[in-house]
């Protein structure tokens, strides 16, 4: 899972328009910014979970 | 005065509704540039002043935020979107709270739908602390914070998500209780993220929240002193995070409670804050996903940045997030098999002025939003009880203590709080 591809503007873009939603520029860097704090630490939790590791 | 002070006149009928909420009225007229209110119910509070004064609260004046639904009053949630949106019905706690003998005075000030940490909403105006009035309450329940310091309230409900009881008390130096997640009923709450949402008091004292939680819950919470001190598990990667004057306050604290002190290293602290935000910020923006579509413009930057954040973020995420969860509850259960509370700063820092972002910690400038999740996401993504504690000053801003506990043992942190208020008077100071 690459961090660099669902933080850019143009996929968040078609992924917000896919939802009916048409953030800015400026909102999709503000976005960007949550994400790219975000996503190398999903990443890095996600691989420390078991399959049995339910919800 | 207390809540229990006001409740006391009352019941002896030293004073009467009615007088007990004209007083009210005079004060929050004299404390307007505060904007700790949004809607003051004058005429409809003098009316019920009116009616029968039921126990325990027999006709106390509180106020409640303005995310929480007054029949018949506005409930704006601190938005333009609903700012002229008027509550059908009474929330649940709403309701508890009159049948318990409550009057509503009005509704406070609130960070935009509760999701900030501030109350400087764009719309509504800031908040500003009894302390210093160039600076914030926190958040979201800041003009309850503002409300409860300055007494413009006997009491006041909040609503605590991922901090938002705990990080106004904390920096207006009143006392607030995060219940564990589901005692009080959230229905008629405008929500936030659904698996956190909680109702709260904030209040003068650990025994004004104890009575309040009473009414909210229908516990009936017993704050004598057990005969030994509670073991208190000392959060210490939190106490050197903070700012040291905080954290010596702090510390300072637990030795006046006397506790029986257990340094605890609880490295899953780390990523609560994370795991918290891949479940909140999808359930934020499924809530709001209508008007994400149509009125995107209408939010604030910083409201509208992260309900995008959480509409964007990868499918897995939240389901990730859950699993994590449910994994941090675990440790935190494993944790609170050695002690009975544990304990940390509140906050990190004292209050920042209005318009700061950034927080010095260490040397080091950092964003106040990131300062502060360290010290209130854990015990919102466990779903445990957590309070805030007056315990000092630092330049004249107050400092809160925090305390959290097992879940639905209200009544272990509520002791520790009123133990605490037993042999200091932190919470008895009040701003000029």
């Amino acid at each position: 899972m690459g961090t660099e591809p669902q933080s850019s503007p143009e996929f968040l873009r078609r992924l917000a328009a896919a939802q009916g939603v048409e953030p800015s520029d400026e909102d999709l860097e503000a976005v960007r910014g949550f994400l790219d704090a975000i996503l190398p630490h999903l990443e890095r939790l996600a691989a420390t979970l078991e399959p049995e590791d339910a919800p | 005065m207390s809540l229990a002070d006001v409740v006391a006149r009352l019941r002896a009928r030293e004073l009467s509704p009615r007088e007990a909420v004209e007083g009210y009225l005079r004060r929050i007229d004299g404390a307007r540039d505060l904007n700790a209110y949004i809607t003051v119910r004058a005429e409809e509070a003098l009316a019920e002043a009116e009616g029968e004064a039921r126990p325990p609260l027999y006709g106390a004046p509180v106020a409640v935020k303005d995310l929480i639904g007054v029949a018949g009053t506005r409930m704006t949630a601190g938005s333009a979107i609903l700012r002229d949106h008027v509550a059908q019905e009474d929330a649940a706690a709403v309701a508890r709270l009159r049948a318990g003998g409550g009057i509503v005075l009005g509704t406070l000030n609130t960070h935009e739908f509760a999701f900030g940490a501030l109350t400087t909403s764009p719309h509504f105006g800031p908040a500003r602390n009894p302390w210093s009035r160039d600076r914030v309450c926190g958040g979201s329940s800041g003009g309850s914070g503002a409300a409860v310091a300055a007494d413009l309230a006997a009491a006041a409900l909040g609503t605590d998500t991922a901090g938002s009881v705990r990080i106004p008390a904390a920096l207006c130096g009143v006392t607030g209780l995060r219940p564990s997640t589901g005692l009080v009923p959230t229905r008629g709450v405008f929500p936030v993220a659904w698996s956190f949402d909680t109702v709260g008091p904030l209040a003068r004292s650990a025994a004004d929240c104890a009575l309040l939680l009473d009414v909210l819950a229908g516990t009936r919470t017993d704050l004598t002193p057990e005969p030994q001190p509670p073991k208190v598990g000392v959060l210490t990667a939190l106490f050197e995070r903070a700012d040291p004057a905080v954290a010596a306050a702090a510390e300072r604290a637990l030795r006046d409670l006397g506790a029986r002190l257990e340094p605890v290293d609880l490295p899953e602290l780390a990523d609560a804050g994370t795991i918290q935000q891949l479940v909140m910020l999808p359930e934020a923006a499924d809530v709001h996903l209508r008007w994400l579509r149509t009125r995107l413009a209408d939010y604030g930057p910083d409201v509208r940045a992260r309900l995008l954040a959480g509409l964007l973020l990868p499918p897995t995420a939240y389901v990730t997030g859950l699993r994590l969860r449910r994994r941090f509850g675990e440790a935190l259960r494993r944790a609170f098999e050695r002690v009975d509370l544990l304990a940390a700063p509140a906050m990190p820092v004292v209050a920042p002025r209005i318009g700061e972002e950034t927080v010095a910690l260490h040397g080091e400038e950092v964003p106040y939003r990131l300062a502060l999740i360290p010290f209130n996401s854990p015990w919102s993504l466990a779903g445990v009880p957590a309070a805030s504690v007056p315990c000092g000053f630092v330049d004249g801003l107050p400092v809160g203590l925090g305390l959290a506990g097992r879940r639905y043992a209200e009544a272990a942190v509520l002791r520790a709080a009123h133990r605490l208020q037993q042999v200091t008077d932190w919470h008895e100071r009040r701003p000029s």
